[in-house]
């Protein structure tokens, strides 16, 4: 918006395949972190 | 028509007041922020060393009660690392990466801010978890160490709770810096800037946001059962309900090894950087190291247990972890031949951050010496839970990364304030910190050879000379640091107007697209994107 034409041309190429890899980081990042959880099944509540 | 204009003015000028900062979704802007942030935590932590080293100074009790002491050790390494070391690589990440591989930003700008703005106020929560026990009725310190083993880390008071929150955000904040720095780096290369053809540091930061991405999550999730076994009835880590403490210790651990080389890599990359520029020589092997690198982000994931060899593991996982963490030393003992290689030869010049690279490569393989010994379960067995363990770690942290950081703050002053910082008081602070750095922990060494534990207030009267020693070399580092601020302040404020290029060897072996911006680089650095030949 701001800057010109050529670089904007290029932000919008990249801005969905930023967030596709964010969100694919970010699902990783989440596996992880529940994983530990499964151990909840040994519990004894 | 106007107020296009009218926009597209306000847009090239950074805004003005707080705003700038709090809303910022500028790359520099909030790398500056961060650094600031790493600075004063630096500050700190660095009380909170002053304040251990100054108890054990004698043996007995003289300044702090034996809790208090504890929660200081904890929050002293909680500080050094998540306050300082990690928000201090990732300022320098925010500022170099997108400039060196010409992007006109970080990928995520939005998330940028918010990674940054939740680190005061996880630095609030840490600190009120110390200050927290001086109000009644809230229970004993956080005397766990930074390791927080249960069952004593259910025990303790509120402290713990607000611990516990306190990683929950500098969790959150380093898994998005990451997902920026990773995107950033897959995404956002100029045309014709190649992965192979990266500065290293990109390298280095590329493994260090892909660890963090995978371990810090599990910290998360163990911090959180804590919580869980804390208030909610759950004995994820109590026997007595069927649970396990043991279990802690792997979830911290898998987190907390890789965690280490979170704390190298960056430094490495900077590594990379300084020493082909001070040697005048293109990094020897560039490949190789990113390969090694590599390397090590992928064993490093797999042998957290060398920090558990105590606790009666079956011979066959002992062995099994005690082979992969000698292997370790294989590749990182290759990155030290291969900048050694780079020096070979150079003509070298021993400005500040090079002497620095130069000392770095020297103490550090000296704490990979000592990791090898801990490595060997037989000889750990012995080892473990001394002040070995400490000087250990200490050669491997303060040389590994942070001195690595100030090798990166004094080779980028000149490109972030676009002043040249003061020659000659650079190289007194470079004697200073590292002669009383050694002094520091060089005697640790031989008093956790003879037994001393570490994270106790008091002492047998056999050590008394080693910690007076240590001590004294611990106030002489620490007032080092007053030089650095001193020196950082004076380059800030004013001094020699630094080239585009400030120092002669910089660009050769990489493009070095930072160095073709001014120095200081304009608020947007890239707005159409850079050439590489
Ligand atoms: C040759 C490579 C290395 C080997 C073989 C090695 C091995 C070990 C072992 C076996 C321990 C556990 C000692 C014990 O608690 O009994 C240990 C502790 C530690 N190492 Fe290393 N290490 C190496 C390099 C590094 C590096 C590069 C760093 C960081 C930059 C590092 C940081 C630490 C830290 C922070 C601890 C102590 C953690 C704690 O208990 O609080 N090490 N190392
Ligand atoms: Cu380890």
């Amino acid at each position: 918006m701001n800057e010109n034409t050529e670089t904007q041309i290029e932000k919008k190429d990249m801005r969905k395949a930023n967030i596709m890899i964010a969100l694919i980081l970010g699902l990783i990042a989440f596996s992880v972190a529940i994983m530990p959880f499964f151990y909840l099944r040994d519990q004894v509540m | 028509m106007s107020a296009v204009i009218h926009e597209d003015h306000h847009h090239d000028e950074p805004p003005r007041g707080f705003k700038r900062w709090l809303y910022s979704t500028n790359h520099k802007d909030i790398g500056t922020m961060y650094l600031i942030f790493a600075l004063v935590m630096l500050f700190v932590g660095g009380a909170m060393a002053m304040l251990i080293r100054a108890e054990l100074f004698l043996p007995g009790l003289q300044i702090v009660n034996p809790d208090l002491y504890n929660n200081l050790v904890t929050d002293h390494a909680l500080v050094m690392i998540f306050g300082m070391v990690m928000p201090a690589a990732a300022g320098m990440a925010n500022w170099m990466i997108p400039m060196m591989i010409g992007a006109p930003d970080m990928a995520l700008p939005r998330m940028n801010n918010m990674s940054f703005w939740l680190l005061p106020a996880a630095a609030i929560l840490l600190l009120a978890s110390l200050f927290v026990q001086f109000i009644p009725g809230t229970g004993v310190p956080v005397n766990t160490g930074w390791t927080i083993y249960p069952p004593l880390s259910v025990q303790v008071g509120l402290g713990m709770d607000l611990l516990i929150f306190s990683v929950h955000l500098l969790g959150i904040s380093s898994i998005m810096a990451s997902i920026n720095i990773v995107t950033t780096i897959l995404n956002m290369r100029a045309p014709g800037m190649t992965m192979m053809k990266m500065p290293l540091f990109c390298w280095a930061w590329f493994f260090t946001g892909l660890l963090l991405i995978i371990v810090m999550p599990v910290l998360a999730g163990g911090v959180t059962m804590l919580l869980f076994d804390r208030h909610f009835g759950t004995s994820f880590f109590d026997a007595a309900g069927g649970g396990d403490p043991v279990l802690f210790q792997h979830l911290f651990w898998f987190f907390g090894h890789p965690e280490v080389y979170v704390l190298l890599l960056p430094s490495i990359g900077v590594l990379g950087l300084v020493i082909p520029t001070f040697s005048r020589k293109p990094l020897f092997g560039y490949k190789p190291l990113v390969y090694f690198m590599g390397f090590l982000f992928a064993l490093g994931l797999v042998v957290w247990a060398h920090h558990q060899y105590t606790i009666g593991m079956s011979l066959g996982v002992t062995t099994y972890f005690m082979i992969g963490t000698i292997l370790i030393s294989i590749p990182i003992g290759l990155m030290i031949f291969n900048f050694i290689f780079t020096m070979w030869r150079g003509s070298i010049t021993f400005e500040t951050p090079m002497l620095f690279a130069i000392a770095i490569i020297l103490m550090f393989s000296f704490a990979g010496v000592t990791g090898v010994m801990l490595a060997v379960v037989p000889a750990d067995l012995q080892y473990h839970d001394t002040y070995f363990v400490v000087a250990h770690f200490h050669y491997a942290l303060i040389p590994g990364a942070v001195f690595g950081l100030y090798a990166g703050v004094f080779y980028w002053l000149p490109k972030w304030t676009g002043h040249m910082y003061d020659e000659k008081l650079g190289k007194i602070f470079f004697w200073w910190t590292t002669l009383s750095f050694n002094l520091t922990f060089f005697p640790q060494h031989f008093s956790g050879l003879a037994g001393m534990p570490r994270r106790i207030v008091d002492y047998n009267i056999q050590y008394v000379e080693f910690n007076q020693i240590s001590s004294i070399g611990a106030f002489a580092f620490g007032l080092s640091h007053l030089l650095f601020l001193y020196i950082i302040i004076k380059t800030v404020k004013g001094g020699e107007k630094a080239a585009d290029k400030p120092w002669e060897g910089a660009q050769i072996g990489t493009p070095g697209l930072e160095w073709t911006l001014p120095s200081p680089p304009p608020f947007h650095s890239f707005t159409t994107p850079p050439k590489i030949q």
